[in-house]
């Protein structure tokens, strides 16, 4: 059976200290604006009366997301270019010199993997660092995490001990079935209960 | 928005040009049958030639959303999953047909005209389906066609009455302007209608469905406009009939601006509803 790579993240280690995000984006000179991974600080809660006292009961996670080479990639099938391809271990290619720069992969990637480099003008995204991979190195955001809350490897046997990516704001994993497991924070069913809300948009570029 | 006023002139634009090559097609047909094909090639053949200038003006614009223009040509490359790839080349295969229908004299331009009103038909379920992603809620339904077949009978119907008024005084017009004129006013009426009810279903429903209907619910000035602008265009469309000759071209060029600036407002919030599920 071929084997299909893919991450898992850990968001009850994750601090949010974003060094993934620094180090992805040192790894592959990514210009201003553009982040191959991204850290999404989910928050929620607030004050509630309880008899007379006022508690408050304010949550907050971090979730790191790249692109996640997704089983059933939405991006390759809008592409017009044939920009995208699939690639050894399931990887989701793109080639920037087949780009148009039409960003129609942007406006379909439910995790906003595919990116604008506003100075060449094509869609640029995570491809799960295939060099290190094949000179025996780890990609740069599991590298450099310093809690091991990133991990990549074979989807099925990250699937072993990391659960489905169902974690508020990640979309249905249904719509693209990406290769994504998530070890879900202990606030997450509230986040899914109660909508909590991404608070650094601004932050990540959208 | 960014970026997004070429694709939003592409779309209708190209829509209208779709509309007018059936509007033209049909009166064409219709006087070639009941009077002969001279009336019927004199009646729309201004009309018709506005259609590949359109088309091609549609195509034109469409590549200032590119970041790479001179790679345009790779757009055609994924005929076999894309559908943008297949809207590409509907639009090109529209365009050659429409040219060939003016370039080709008498006769011979009838297959021309059966075939710009294929690929054109075509050509709009092509963009329809390239807009219907299943990541983006609002999009992902029929209303998406209904959409488009809408804002090219609106334009198109309006564009076919002007045309027959400018150029055709025979008698024999007059059916085929009335049945334009039928089809562009109900055509600019069910945009908006069809709007209201598309933003009270995306109202029903929870996550970036929700959020889009929040998001239109507060374009007010944009929405309202667009109701004007439909309703200011079906009454110059239904009134001019009963002007004297210069007036009535007037009011009809009056109603095809106002029919186009319509098209463009309920365009411009479909754009604004692209809110994509999850991140």
């Amino acid at each position: 059976m071929t084997r299909r790579l893919g991450f898992a993240i850990d968001t009850t280690a994750c601090t949010g200290c974003k060094a993934c995000q620094t180090a992805c984006k040192d790894r592959h000179n990514l210009p201003v604006g553009v982040l191959w991974r991204r850290v999404y600080e989910v928050s929620g809660g607030g004050w509630r009366r309880d008899g007379a006292a006022w508690r408050h009961d304010v949550w907050a996670y971090s979730l790191s997301i790249s692109c996640n080479h997704c089983d059933e990639p939405v991006c390759l099938e809008v592409c017009p270019a044939s920009a995208y391809d699939r690639g050894e271990n399931g990887l989701v290619r793109h080639d920037p010199d087949k780009c148009l720069g039409c960003g129609n992969c942007a406006w379909a990637c439910p995790y906003g993997a595919p990116q604008l480099d506003t100075a060449r003008r094509v869609m640029t995204k995570c491809g799960l660092c295939a060099e290190d991979l094949a000179a025996g190195r780890p990609p740069a955001c599991v590298a450099a995490c310093p809690l091991r809350a990133i991990e990549y490897g074979d989807i099925e046997e990250l699937a072993v001990r990391f659960g489905p990516p169902e974690i508020e704001p990640l979309p249905d994993p249904g719509l693209t079935t990406p290769s994504l497991r998530v070890r879900a924070h202990r606030d997450a069913g509230r986040a899914r209960a109660t909508g909590g809300r991404v608070r650094n948009r601004e932050e990540v570029g959208e | 928005m960014k970026g997004d006023w070429s694709l939003v002139s592409f779309t209708v634009l190209g829509q209208a040009a779709v509309g007018a090559s059936w509007g033209l097609a049909a009166s064409w047909a219709l006087l070639a049958a009941r009077a002969d094909r001279e009336i019927a090639g004199t009646a729309t053949a201004w009309g018709l030639a506005t259609v590949p200038v359109l088309a091609a003006l549609a195509i034109a614009v469409s590549l200032f959303h590119l970041g790479r223009p001179v790679r345009a040509w790779r757009a055609v490359a994924n005929l076999r999953v894309s559908w943008l790839s297949r809207e590409v080349l509907a639009a090109g295969v529209f365009f050659v047909a429409s040219a060939a229908v003016v370039l080709v004299p008498g006769p011979g331009r009838a297959p021309f005209l059966a075939l710009a009103g294929v690929a054109g038909a075509v050509l709009v379920v092509t963009m329809a389906r390239t807009y219907r992603m299943r990541t983006v809620p609002a999009w992902d339904s029929w209303t998406t066609g209904a959409f488009f077949l809408q804002s090219a009978l609106a334009s198109g119907g309006a564009v076919t009455a002007l045309v027959l008024a400018l150029r055709s005084p025979h008698e024999q017009a007059g059916l085929a302007q009335v049945c334009a004129t039928a089809v562009g006013a109900l055509a600019l009426v069910a945009g908006p209608l069809l709007f209201s009810r598309w933003r009270r279903t995306l109202a029903r429903h929870d996550g970036a469905a929700h959020e889009t209907a929040d998001r239109l619910s507060r374009d007010h000035a944009r929405v309202r406009a667009r109701w004007v602008g439909a309703i200011m265009a079906v009454a110059l469309l239904l009134a001019a009939p009963v002007l004297a000759a210069p007036w009535r071209v007037a009011a009809l060029a009056a109603a095809v601006t106002l029919a186009f600036t319509a098209e463009l407002l309920g365009r411009i919030l479909f754009y604004r509803a692209r809110v994509r599920t999850g991140l």
